[in-house]
This record gives structure tokens, C-alpha cells and sequence, in this order.
């Protein structure tokens, strides 16, 4: 397959990928249609930033962000159904209650993992070894700007274990089976090893003091923004927010089964992060998965990370022949 | 013998009483003269996809689907067996998605029992997958039936 040359490097080679904003398909379908799909994406983010910045104390809290966060998964699930992106990424219900479990797992035993020894537990044992306070002076800075931050630090590491993920095998070998989905649906982004799902979690944002309500921006701007890696919806979006922000196009090219276009666009909210440091690849892709597409069981994506363990175990275990010289 | 054919085998009466959790029957009229070698060329296209196998004995076509793409639309049945006698189609076809997914609320009441601060999401969880397998347990018996459906009358 004849590649497309994207700076210095070549993609597209083993599977098709489409390169360039000008080459890939807009929304089909009436002016109200378009105009949904164009100015959905900035409209909810500039309504959540306003409610947050807005909101009174009465309802300015972490249940309501719940409540926000289960309202837009489920409009954008029906929007899935509405205007899906391809129709080889239509949910089917199989892989929703996979889908599920793995969510279920992230709200469960990773999250206790994370509690107990996740950054939060490594900063806290730190600063208490150390005698350090938390960075009192960010809390002074104005709300968008602590918020803005927040997911910023927060995106900036995970782009780099992401990054350290597709260099680094031991790391790799936790994320590849998140490479196994050959679709991008609303809760895809949960599916993989808890392994992964722990590291990827790991952050600075510790360190630093903030009041309560930057924090619910924070994630809320993660929400607004990060959910669109994916999801299986076809919008016109903006150039600016393209220009700043990570999209399904964007990420669907991440999980091509082209080798090299995988190794692209690995922050999760922030695609400028990937433009800083030459990374960053505008373009979709389809056909995504590893393996030419083979669907990983939940049972292999639980035990993957430690095959290279077990394996050798399992060789050190058998008892070698000794084969006589001739 | 394999999960997906364990499942598939014809099942004792007090197997039967429980195995609808993850077992689906049913049958359909076909239109008169249509005998087993059409109405089998006709749901051929339903099981031409990677990870299927198939195997045909007079009037009964048993398949298989090992670790089937997500793009199969019958990727949720593991073993099947179709059968074409008296100008109907009966099948009888095994999930173990449905199966897992039936179990997978105790999974997740077993969490939020053993790990303190994960009791309401545990518990969340249960009654969400509760949910998913009433769901699932309607929705796929139809979605099937109005897949053979269609392709008999095509």
C-alpha cells in the first residue's frame, strides 16, 4: 500500500487512513443537521464553562458533575444513533455491556487502587516526608486559569506515559490491549487492562492547592473535551478547536492499524501538546485494532501485561532435553 | 469439547429450566417450497464473516464463532444450530455475553462488598448490568428473529 508522506514520516502504509482536514467528510443532511453538528462541540463547552463559573454554591457541587457527566455520555450515545461517524462503529449490545464492565472496573477496583496507591497517596507520603505544603498560590490564580491548570498538568503527563506507552515495552505491554478496539464508541475509552487504566490516571495535580469548584471546571473541560476522542459521531468541527483540541479524527488516526499513524496525537484533551513536540497527525482512520482487527476477550485483556511473565515461568518450569551431538 | 459447543449441546430437563439465561429459541415460518439447501443459501450471508465455522448435516446448520469482530452482527452468539423441517426454521443459539452478563452483577455486589469505598459504585454497577441483561435478553431474541427474517425473504 503506497503511503502518504506527513513530515518526515510515511503513514498509511498497511491499512487506510485519510490525511488532511480537506479531505475528510463533513456532515450530510439538512441545515438544521449541520448547523447541530457544527456548533454542538464549542456550545456545550462554552455552557458548561459558564455553569461552573456561574453556578451558585447550592448546586456547584461533585454530585451535580456526576449528574452533568451521566446527562452528556448519554446525549452523545444517542447522537451515536443519530449521526454516527461509520457504520462499522455502531454499538452493538454486546459490546455496550463490554463496554460497560470495563467502566465498572475503573469506578471499582481501579479507583480504589488509585486511592490507596495512585499519586494522590505517593504525593501525600512525599510532602509529608519532605515537610512540603501544598502550592497555596495557585488558589489566588482566577478560577478558569486554576481550572485550565489543572487539566492541563493533568493532560501534559498523560501525554508523555502515553507517549512513554508506545516506546517503552514493559509500559506498552499494559496499553496495547486498549489498542485491540476496532471501533470508537462513547465508553471505549475505559476499555483496557487496569493495569493501564491506574497509570494513566497518575498525575502532579497534588501538589497543588485549588478551590473545590476549579477542580469540577477541570473536569468538566475534560469532559467537554477529552470525551470526543471516543465517539462515534460525525461533527463539522471548528478549525480553531481542531487546531487546539483533540477530536475523534484525530484519534481514530492513534488507533489505526497502520503502525506508524499509531504513533500520533497521544494527549488525551490537548492536541496542541502533540504540535509542541511533533506529534501530532490531522487525519482519520476507519479501520483501527491490531492484529488486522482480532477482538481480544476480556479474559486476554486482563492477563496480557503479564504474558511475557508467565511465559517465562512456564519455560523455566518445563525441563529442558538434552539433545546428544551427532 | 469447547465453551461454545458445551453450550450448544442439547441440554437435560432441569438444564432447561435455566439455560434460557443465556440460550435463545424460536422459529419461523418459511415460505412454502422453500427447503433446507435455500433457506440455508439464503442466512448464508449472516455467517460469512472471520471467526465463523460452519457445518451442515441434512436438515440442521450448526455454526460456531470464535472470538467474532464487533462488527458481526451475530457476534453475540458463540454456537447455534438452525434447523429446516415442516416449512419452518427453528434455531436454538447460545450467548455466553449473555451469560457473563448475567453474572455480572454478583461480580460487582462482591466488589462493593469486599472493598469499603467502591460499595456505591459496586452497587451502581450491579443494578446497571442487572439492567443490560434485560435488556440484552429481549432486545437480541428480536433483533435475530428480524435478521433471518429478512434474509429468508430476500
Amino acid at each position: 500500500m503506497q503511503g502518504i508522506q506527513v513530515g518526515n514520516r510515511v503513514v498509511g502504509t498497511q491499512a487506510p487512513v485519510t490525511i488532511g482536514w480537506e479531505n475528510i467528510p463533513r456532515v450530510e443532511g439538512g441545515p438544521v443537521k449541520t448547523f447541530i453538528f457544527t456548533w454542538f462541540q464549542p456550545t456545550m463547552l462554552f455552557a458548561l464553562v459558564a455553569f461552573w463559573c456561574y453556578a451558585p454554591d447550592s448546586i456547584a457541587k461533585a454530585s451535580t458533575a456526576i449528574a452533568i457527566g451521566i446527562a452528556f455520555k448519554l446525549l452523545l450515545l444517542g447522537l451515536e444513533w443519530v449521526n454516527p461517524r461509520h457504520a462499522s462503529w455502531r454499538l452493538t449490545w454486546k459490546e455496550c455491556a463490554t463496554d460497560m464492565f470495563y467502566v465498572g472496573i475503573s469506578y471499582t477496583l481501579v479507583r480504589v487502587a488509585e486511592k490507596h496507591l495512585g499519586s494522590d497517596a505517593g504525593i501525600e507520603w512525599m510532602q509529608h516526608l519532605m515537610h512540603w505544603h501544598k502550592l497555596a498560590w495557585f488558589m489566588h490564580l482566577p478560577l478558569l486559569v486554576q481550572a485550565f491548570l489543572i487539566s492541563f498538568i493533568f493532560d501534559f503527563g498523560q501525554y508523555w506515559m502515553h507517549r512513554g506507552m508506545h516506546n517503552w515495552y514493559p509500559l506498552w505491554q499494559t496499553h496495547a490491549v486498549h489498542h485491540y478496539i476496532t471501533q470508537l464508541n462513547i465508553n471505549k475509552g475505559a476499555v483496557g487492562n487496569p493495569v493501564e487504566l491506574f497509570l494513566i490516571g497518575l498525575g502532579i495535580g497534588g501538589f497543588f492547592d485549588f478551590v473545590p469548584r476549579a477542580g469540577l471546571l477541570a473536569g468538566s473541560l475534560g469532559l467537554a473535551i477529552g470525551t470526543y476522542q471516543h465517539v462515534n459521531v460525525r461533527f463539522n468541527t471548528p478549525k480553531w478547536w481542531r487546531f487546539l483540541f483533540n477530536t475523534t479524527e484525530h484519534h481514530s488516526l492513534h488507533h489505526s492499524q497502520d503502525y506508524e499513524s499509531t504513533r500520533s496525537n497521544y494527549a488525551g484533551s490537548y492536541i496542541f501538546i502533540d504540535r509542541m513536540f511533533g506529534t501530532c497527525i490531522d487525519g482519520e482512520a476507519e479501520l483501527l485494532g491490531m492484529e488486522g482487527g482480532r477482538r481480544m476477550s476480556i479474559r486476554e485483556q486482563m492477563t496480557f501485561p503479564f504474558h511475557p511473565l508467565i511465559d517465562r515461568v512456564r519455560a523455566w518450569r518445563t525441563p529442558t532435553t538434552a539433545v546428544p551431538a551427532e | 469439547m469447547t465453551a461454545p459447543a458445551l453450550l450448544a449441546a442439547p441440554t437435560s430437563a432441569p438444564m432447561r429450566a435455566i439455560d434460557w439465561i443465556w440460550r435463545i429459541r424460536g422459529q419461523l415460518p418459511l415460505a412454502p417450497g422453500l427447503g433446507p439447501d435455500a433457506a440455508f443459501a439464503r442466512l448464508a450471508p449472516l455467517f460469512d464473516t472471520e471467526g465463523t465455522t460452519l457445518q451442515r448435516h441434512a436438515e440442521t446448520l450448526s455454526f460456531r464463532k470464535v472470538h467474532p469482530r464487533a462488527q458481526d452482527p451475530m457476534a453475540v452468539f458463540d454456537a447455534g444450530h438452525l434447523t429446516v423441517h415442516n416449512a419452518q426454521l427453528a434455531y436454538d443459539l447460545n450467548s455466553r455475553a449473555l451469560l457473563a452478563c448475567c453474572g455480572a452483577p454478583l461480580l460487582f455486589l462482591a466488589l462493593a462488598g469486599l472493598l469499603a469505598s467502591a460499595r456505591t459504585p459496586g452497587e451502581v454497577f450491579a443494578g446497571i448490568f442487572v439492567a443490560l441483561y434485560i435488556g440484552g435478553r429481549v432486545l437480541e431474541p428480536w433483533l435475530v428473529k428480524r435478521r433471518f427474517a429478512a434474509a429468508l425473504d430476500a
